[in-house]
């Protein structure tokens, strides 16, 4: 069967040329350093200095180009050969423009004025191994909350958790994402690119995105081969980390021709890590992920269908030190120079720690119906169980009692969402959907943390944009309403009561995006976003153990809303680039955690206590980016990072804001070098100053002072037949600094992670 | 057309689906019984040379009350030795557990720390675990008071899991309450 096309060819004449120059879209320069690939005959080359690129002796034929450069996005453009043709080809700038992403064929962000950042390919490869929180490092606004080194959650403009919502394949993501130190389900290496929207995004997403939202998208399956695929090693000498993810794809023929199918998994090891003068014990890690996935889309291309699933796995160390009883503990801990604890290697993991399921599954069709346009539905099942064993067993002489977890979450969701794209009319493009979900969180546990509860939620929405010539204009509102019932044990009479509680929201966004030329554009959008208190925020009564705490919930808590004003505005040459983003995100009914003038005391000792309740707080901010070019070889990058949050109702900033940040980067890129392609070499030096502006009695211990780290990369890409070998070797905090930061919640106890040496490896074939 | 009506049958499915799931969240799962909550530090205070002289004192909290000090202030009698037992007992149930057994069970990682202030008095820790070389415990105390006085004393559990070396600095407080000591 395979033979069979060979074979025919062969009667053919196979001596047609294809060449052709190769151009950046946007620069129009010339492209020296290109790769091009057939798909097809798996034939591979190099443009030349000006460009230009030939094939010699190809056959008559279909074939597909996939044409790469290091500054650019991966083209593929598939050329119908039946002479010699001369076939230019121009590549898109990979820079975050919305108009790259419709080149490549992919959907558009439905709302498109809000400041939106993507990482993928190169960028992707170079943060592969990383957590999600750390891996989105890179983007100016962006944080990451940790609770040590294997436990990091996304920050968006100063907020996290249940304020920023993650889409997982499309699917929103459901755990118990309340908690600082219960890191997002996800295995960043499914991802061909994660988007992120800065600002409220409520209209199209729902709930939650009040600060914005991070979309971890695989690559659309729709592979050009029977098999293709590709594998990732990273190792790292912090920790002794190790990890191997591999996908498989491939389209069917014959009968079933229209389906397309992929496999992917990944496994992850690795042990205690080390800050710079010592180790730090029980910080170790496993994980192993999986996903598989298939599509259909019949001949008309007007119907397809996919079924995904995919199911997540890990057992984290929670480190030793950390551990403390009540605030005694704690003051000894933090007037310690370094933690009590041995300073030795070890892959082991024993309590505490953490141990996480999550499986998700998503049956998701679409319908395009002539000349009205599309619709699309999508169900998708989630259940989350979470498990968290404290460093001391029960007390208990009962076996099974003792291997019991201390807190043991269980949730599953339901959600579907049906979502109409009517055709585009008049400059007019439009979404309009409606959207279900419901939600039944069941809690075991030896210490009560949160009670059971059921939700459900539904809303509805429409959007609409309006772009002609050098304007674009949308508009959209949202309904939502969310219904909630908590089941809880009298302790006394052991019956079960409830309360209901429900909530309901209407939100906007309005924006528009005007491009004065093809170098400067600037989009201003105000948009609206709410929440609904979370489950801990309303009903959470005892100690949170690895901050010392007491914490109490209020039951009267209302939904928080936010009012977020955005203003971007991006230049960008050949040889320069800038962007800015502005925003002013006024949060009425802010939920958080207030101290409490007295501690509470219990038998186990003394704990400050914190109050949940609601204020009226505003972040503002600005991230911007600056890219200068003397030469193509040099690139010089600047990101700067600010934030300050205000609590207008006691006068005084927000607590855990992150401190400013500068990330500058020095490239070199030679280009290639012998058969090595697309080399380069940086240098990074990220500095986070200390944060100044704290309000009173909100914690422990001051902010940590601030720091400077200095990172250096080299890599490159070398073609193996028709494979393509990428390598990057990294090291990380190469000064081997001991420092903390104020965002990582074992800054009480231990300083931040030392050294780190990465080599990454990737194969595409 | 056909194509749309079975995506609103697959939806009416789907919500069929939703609704005829079990709701476990329905359905409280009462406290673990064989699971023990530390609700009582009881000392035991017995005069080494009067065995009739005997007192029990103790700090306690139930789930969702205030700490209880009503029973803990200590009376003892100056230039005097007493024999001490540490106890902790869960009084959620009744009768009451004792986990001063699952302690002792476990002794190689607690050790009990005493803190005086303010009255006359030392204490020394007489039972010993099985670590090599063998590390006092504290469930079982000698207390030696001098003279008349007045202050408190301070009692922690320290739960020290592979980290005990005699201090009281490694590992955690399981229970750190204060008793008032009067020395007459």
């Amino acid at each position: 069967m395979l033979l069979l096309p060979a074979l025919s060819a062969l009667a053919q004449d196979c001596s047609l040329d294809l060449s052709g120059y190769i151009t950046d879209t946007d620069t129009k320069e010339k492209l020296s350093g290109a790769t091009v690939l057939i798909r097809e005959t798996s034939q591979f080359m190099i443009a030349q200095s000006n460009g230009f690129y030939r094939f010699e002796r190809l056959c008559p034929g279909t074939y597909t180009l996939v044409v790469a450069h290091v500054n650019c996005d991966t083209l593929r453009v598939v050329v119908k050969l039946d002479t010699t043709t001369r076939q230019d080809l121009q590549l898109p700038h990979s820079r975050k423009q919305l108009e790259t992403v419709t080149i490549t064929g992919e959907r558009k962000q439905d709302i498109a004025t809000n400041a939106i950042t993507e990482i993928k390919a190169r960028q992707l490869f170079s943060v592969s191994g990383q957590t999600l929180g750390e891996s989105l490092k890179s983007i100016p606004g962006l944080n990451s909350i940790q609770t040590g080194p294997s436990v990091s959650k996304p920050v968006i403009h100063g907020l996290h958790s249940n304020r920023l919502l993650i889409l997982n394949n499309g699917i929103r993501q459901e755990g118990q994402q309340w908690g600082t130190e219960h890191a997002p389900e996800i295995d960043p290496f499914i991802a061909s690119k994660i988007t992120v929207i800065k600002g409220a995004a409520s209209v199209r997403y729902g709930s939650d995105a009040i600060v914005g939202v991070v979309l971890v998208e695989p690559k659309a399956l729709n592979p050009e081969k029977k098999l293709q695929g590709e594998t990732n090693l990273v190792a790292g000498s912090n920790g002794r980390a190790g990890a191997v993810s591999g996908l498989a794809e491939g389209k069917l023929t014959g009968a079933l021709n229209g389906f397309n199918w992929r496999m992917q998994g990944t496994l992850k090891r690795a042990g205690n890590f080390r800050t710079a003068h010592y180790y730090l014990k029980n910080t170790g890690l496993a994980e192993d992920d999986f996903s598989l996935g298939s599509n259909y889309k019949n001949k008309k291309e007007n119907f397809g269908a996919e079924v995904y699933y995919s199911g997540f796995h890990n057992k984290v160390g929670i480190f030793e030190g950390s551990h403390v009883g009540n605030v005694a503990d704690l003051d000894a801990a933090f007037k310690r120079e370094r933690p009590l604890t041995a300073s030795f290697f070890s892959y082991d993991i024993n309590r505490t720690y953490q141990d996480i399921h999550h499986q998700l599954l998503k049956i998701a069709s679409f319908y395009k119906i002539k000349n009205a346009g599309k619709i699309e539905a999508v169900y998708a099942y989630q259940k989350n169980k979470r498990d968290e064993y404290d460093i001391d067993l029960p007390y208990s002489s009962d076996p099974e009692t003792l291997k019991l977890p201390q807190v043991s979450f269980q949730i599953k969701t339901h959600t579907l969402d049906l979502v109409y794209h009517p055709e585009v009319k008049n400059n007019f493009t439009a979404t309009y959907g409606v959207s279900g979900s419901t939600q039944g969180n069941v809690f075991k546990g030896i210490r009560y943390l949160v009670p059971n509860f059921r939700n459900y939620g539904g809303g509805a929405f429409a959007i609409e944009r309006y772009t002609k010539k050098k304007l674009s204009v949308e508009a959209g509102v949202r309904y939502d309403y969310r219904w909630l019932r908590v089941y809880k044990l009298n302790n006394n009479t052991l019956e079960t009561y409830y309360n209901t509680h429900t909530y309901q929201n209407i939100t906007g966004t309005v924006g528009n995006t005007y491009r004065f030329n093809d170098k400067f554009s600037v989009s201003a959008n105000i948009g609206s976003a709410w929440r609904a208190p979370s489950v801990n925020e309303l009903y959470i009564n005892g100690i949170h153990l690895s901050a010392a705490s007491y914490e109490k919930g209020d039951s009267s808590l209302r939904s928080e809303r936010s009012y977020n004003f955005t203003l971007s505005s991006r230049y960008e040459t050949n040889r320069f680039f800038a962007e800015i983003v502005l925003y002013d995100n006024i949060i009425n009914n802010f939920i958080y955690a207030k101290p409490a003038l007295q501690p509470i005391t219990l038998i186990n000792g003394t704990f400050p206590l914190f109050n949940y309740t609601q204020a009226d707080v505003n972040l503002r901010g600005l991230d911007l980016e600056l890219q200068y070019s003397p030469v193509s070889q040099l690139a010089v990058n600047s990101k700067v990072s600010i934030v300050r949050g205000w609590n207008k109702d006691i006068k005084d900033y927000l607590v855990f804001m992150p401190a400013d940040r500068l990330d500058n980067t020095l490239k070199y890129q030679p280009g290639n070098w012998h058969t090595l392609q697309n080399c380069y070499i940086s240098l990074q030096n990220i500095t986070v100053l200390r944060q100044t502006r704290v309000p009173p009695n909100s914690d422990y211990v001051p902010p940590p002072k601030g720091y400077s780290l200095f990172n250096v990369s080299a890599g490159f890409e070398h073609p193996v037949k028709h494979k393509i070998f990428s390598v990057e070797l990294a090291a990380y905090n190469v000064t081997n600094v001991a420092y903390r930061d104020y965002l990582n919640r074992f800054r009480y106890y231990a300083d931040d992670l030392g050294m780190n040496i990465v080599l990454r490896t990737k194969l595409t074939f | 057309m056909k194509k749309i009506t079975g995506v609103l049958v697959l939806s009416l499915v789907l919500v069929f689906v939703y609704n005829s799931c079990k709701k476990e969240e329905k359905t409280v799962s009462p406290p673990d019984p064989e699971n023990e909550f530390l609700t009582t530090v009881q000392l035991i205070i017995t005069n080494a040379s009067d065995p009739t002289d005997k007192q029990t004192v103790a700090v306690k909290q139930m789930p969702d009350e205030d700490i209880d000090y009503s029973d803990a202030t200590i009376n003892l009698k100056k230039n005097t030795v007493y024999d001490v037992s540490v106890k902790f007992l869960d009084e959620t149930t009744n009768p009451a557990g004792d986990i001063t057994k699952d302690i002792y069970d476990r002794r190689n990682y607690h050790l009990i720390c005493f803190n005086v202030s303010g009255a006359k008095l030392t204490v020394e820790r007489t039972d010993k675990d099985t670590n090599t070389p063998a590390l006092e415990i504290g469930l079982e105390d000698k207390f030696t008071t001098g003279d008349a006085s007045s202050g408190s004393l301070n009692v922690q559990l320290r739960h020290q899991p592979n980290a005990k070396n005699g201090s009281c600095e490694p590992g955690s407080s399981d229970a750190d309450v204060d008793f008032p000591v009067n020395i007459n």
